[in-house]
């Protein structure tokens, strides 16, 4: 879908690796610039093959750079930067996630980029965005998701939030999620310049990308002049719409419509006690929940999760399993969607890992090539595109422009 | 002369609740005529939902609905009556783009599956907005946002250090695949205007939220290891926490990466027989003396404000940052400063803040963001101006309850 777009990515960890991964998957030929002094910083996070760091098994880089070119190039000096200058020329995207103000000091700021190449579309993805108050602050993703606002969902209610405070999940949702709004932000730029023949700045902040999530709290704030609480008093609107153990893990069950309540009942086999009058509507059950938690789960610890779950959506009752990473990657609704997409990596070996997130029907989920070893296309880039010799590339590695 | 990137873009959203309007909120924001359609027959539920503005119910009162549906028309259809569908179909032959998250078998059962559209508009592109996907063997599944949450993958990443999955309540799944839908679209709109195809695509909220989680699954991949629930803390940094500060339920975030982050986090705490402590002078030992740690730290952070201590802290070039909740968020400084609630004057609601976008175009200086529609409030627009019906055959189609 995207075959025609260029793309110089010169970003580290998450986000922007993780925008221009995206763009990848559809199609987009993009050349990863990494520092030659270690690479990008993905390449020594974890996970690991038996936990032993190896800048060419990170998975969280083997998966997060598919699809990509890769070359080493120290962008700060020359001859590195008149490289760069060239990659840009022929190019119809950067995207970048360094600090603000980092670029500029490289001497490849907007306002640079743009005397370069006009019709170049510059993504810059940080942390608060390019401007306000924030915009220099140190961050890292726990601090930009709980500045975002979404700690106060996450976990939702609590029984004692003197000790439960806000959560945020294990790994870098955020990041991702920045990275998925750099992917739009990008296109939109691709799509003006149809018409104006012109490149722009896209400005994409990290934490604006986490506060879209808060909508619901918002709205009750803006609409109603409420504070969204996590204190137990303030009860949900219905129940149940909780997350409950079974025999081998949890399901997350919810019953937002009656009808939907009667269908479990019958599926319990109408015990006694859903006769009770405290648990005759959705808000009395959600009243009385203390009630009736241990009576649903006394039901549900019968059950295995995909078995309770299977048998309470025959019934259109909307429980479904709370997975792990390994219940996603035996998950045979995803495995057959071909959700995961198969890489042969030269170093770290075969390997599954979630492709494109939609299906679409002109670019299926694929992997073309694993993601780059550091370094390995210098001499695919630099000298067959950009006309330097072997010679050139030997002085190059001398000086440690490569 | 600003140019918006989509002008000229028409999209005619069937979709409802969150994931389909909010990727139609962002296209309209960016220029496309995006024609809502809806029907008083099946509301979408973000238009009765709580908050009704200022507690007063209504159709065109929702603050949910006004918040993610800005910058948009509303048409009123109804499709179980054979006009309605007649109607839907010459609407999407004059659009560009189609968005919908009907229950599966629906639009088939009406003739409207893609197949059929694409007879209609041959270069259409339509995504489908589901929980599962169109294929597959759970395909039928149903789910509420909660539900996807947890099979994707997310909710058994949110618990306490060695506790059970405690999941989230925000709107998690929703926002994501409204990103996802919006840039399928953006890459569909470019392939059409390059190859003159138009595209289908299947988007599942549970794969748009399992696609991010990438982490656990290649530790499972590689390592066979399953992840358990941490809180808030990292394998890599500490502290890594929320620590508790003065007011009710106020917390900061802090976060030490280095040494001399560290180092940098005793001075402003005022403690220099902690940067001493041997226990701490690594990150090897901060990691094994976490709940000493928390302990010192909370005591520090009780006595001052999320802001003063974050303002504290980053002065002194250390990571924090308040955890806001939906008032404080509304209000934080740096999120006004970008314009990230832009204020829109809703003929009913009044004057009222609405969901900005987290990116800024140099090309754009000033977005302009409007009102979400009332029900039904161009459907002279839709039916008369861009299908040539008269007046009295609206009139009609109302009475017959097909436009309604």
């Amino acid at each position: 879908m995207l075959n025609n777009l260029v793309v110089v990515e010169y970003a580290s960890l998450v986000s922007g690796p993780y925008c221009a991964r995206l763009l990848a998957d559809l199609g987009a030929e993009v050349i990863k610039v990494e520092d030659p002094s270690g690479g990008d910083e993905a390449r020594r996070r974890s996970p690991f093959p038996g936990d032993k760091p190896d800048p060419e098994k990170s998975g969280l880089f083997l998966c997060l750079n598919t699809n990509k070119l890769g070359v080493t190039l120290d962008i700060r000096m020359e001859p590195g930067a008149e490289l760069f200058r060239e990659l840009l020329r022929q190019a119809d995207v950067l995207v970048e996630n360094q600090p603000v103000g980092w670029m500029e000091q490289a001497g490849f700021g907007y306002d640079m980029v743009r005397e370069i190449n006009p019709r170049l579309v510059m993504t810059s993805v940080t942390p608060f965005g390019c401007t306000g108050p924030y915009s220099q602050y140190k961050a890292s993703e726990l601090t930009l998701f709980h500045m975002s606002g979404i700690g106060y969902g996450t976990p939702g209610r609590v029984q004692d939030p003197e000790v439960e405070m806000p959560l945020k999940p294990r790994a870098t949702q955020l990041e991702f999620l920045a990275g998925m709004a750099s992917a739009v932000a990008t296109m939109l730029a691709i799509l003006t310049r149809r018409e104006t023949g012109e490149g722009q700045h896209v400005d994409v902040s990290a934490l604006e990308a986490g506060a879209l999530v808060n909508w619901g709290n918002a709205a009750q704030y803006f609409y109603a002049g409420q504070n969204a609480s996590r204190l137990k008093e303030s009860q949900s609107p219905t129940a149940p719409l909780h997350i409950l153990p079974c025999k081998d893990g949890y399901v997350n069950l919810e019953c937002v419509e009656e009808d939907q309540w009667r269908r479990l009942v019958d599926l319990m086999g109408r015990p006694e006690w859903t006769e009770n009058e405290l648990f005759k509507d959705g808000p009395s059950r959600a009243q009385y929940w203390d009630g009736l938690e241990p009576l649903l789960t006394d039901f549900t610890m019968q059950w295995g999760k995909d078995e309770l779950s299977a048998a309470c959506q025959e019934k259109r009752v909307a429980c479904t399993p709370v997975s792990t990473a390994a219940d996603l990657i035996g998950n045979q609704h995803l495995q057959e969607r071909g959700f995961f997409v198969e890489m042969d990596h030269p170093v770290a070996g075969n390997l599954q890992c979630p492709g494109a997130p939609f299906q679409a029907e002109a670019a299926p989920r694929q992997i073309r090539r694993p993601a780059p070893l550091l370094g390995q296309h210098n001499e695919d880039v630099f000298c067959y595109r950009l006309g330097r010799t072997q010679d050139d590339l030997k002085t190059m590695r001398e000086l440690h422009v490569i | 002369m600003t140019r918006l990137p989509l002008e000229g873009i028409r999209v005619f959203d069937m979709s409802w609740v969150g994931a389909g309007p909010l990727c139609g909120a962002f296209l309209g924001t960016m220029g496309a005529e995006v024609i809502k359609c809806e029907t008083a027959q099946r509301l979408d539920a973000l238009r009765t939902l709580a908050p009704q503005t200022d507690g007063v119910p209504g159709v065109d009162r929702g603050g949910l609905f006004n918040l993610i549906n800005h910058n948009k028309k509303s048409c009123t259809l109804n499709l179980s009556h054979p006009k309605g569908v007649k109607l839907a179909k010459q609407l999407i032959g004059i659009s560009d783009v189609m968005v919908e998250s009907f229950s599966a078998g629906m639009l088939a059962k009406r003739g409207m599956d893609y197949p059929a559209l694409k007879e209609i508009k041959p270069d259409l592109i339509m995504v489908s907005v589901s929980a599962l996907g169109r294929t597959g063997p759970w395909r039928d599944w149903i789910g509420y946002g909660r539900n996807l949450h947890a099979l994707s993958g997310l909710s058994a990443l949110i618990g306490y250090p060695g506790g059970p999955p405690r999941g989230l309540t925000v709107q998690w799944t929703d926002t994501a695949t409204g990103l996802t839908a919006a840039f399928a679209v953006l890459a569909a709109l470019h392939h059409r205007f390059e190859t003159g195809e138009g595209q289908y695509i299947d988007l599942s909220m549970t794969e748009a939220t399992a696609a991010q989680l990438i982490e656990p699954i290649m530790d499972y991949e590689m390592n066979g290891r399953v992840w358990e629930c941490v809180g808030n803390r990292s394998d890599l940094m500490a502290p890594h926490n929320c620590y508790r500060c003065s007011g009710d339920d106020k917390w900061v975030a802090i976060s030490v990466s280095t040494d001399e982050e560290w180092q940098a986090l005793c001075s402003a705490m005022n403690v220099p027989e902690l940067a001493r402590d041997a226990r701490f002078s690594n990150i090897d030992g901060r990691l094994h003396h976490q709940d000493e740690l928390d302990a010192i730290i909370n005591d520090w952070t009780r006595q001052r404000s999320q802001y003063q201590a974050m303002q504290v802290l980053q002065d002194a070039g250390v990571c924090a940052g308040p955890c806001l909740d939906g008032e404080s968020a509304a209000k934080d400084p740096h999120l006004n400063d970008r314009g990230f609630y832009p204020e829109v004057v809703h003929p009913e609601m009044g004057q009222r803040r609405v969901i900005g976008m987290p990116w800024k175009l140099s090309g754009i200086p000033q977005v302009e963001f409007r009102p979400a529609p009332l029900l039904g409030e161009h459907n002279h627009h839709v039916f008369g101006d861009l299908l040539q019906l008269s007046t009295e055959e609206i009139s009609e189609l109302e009475s017959q309850k097909v436009i309604w």
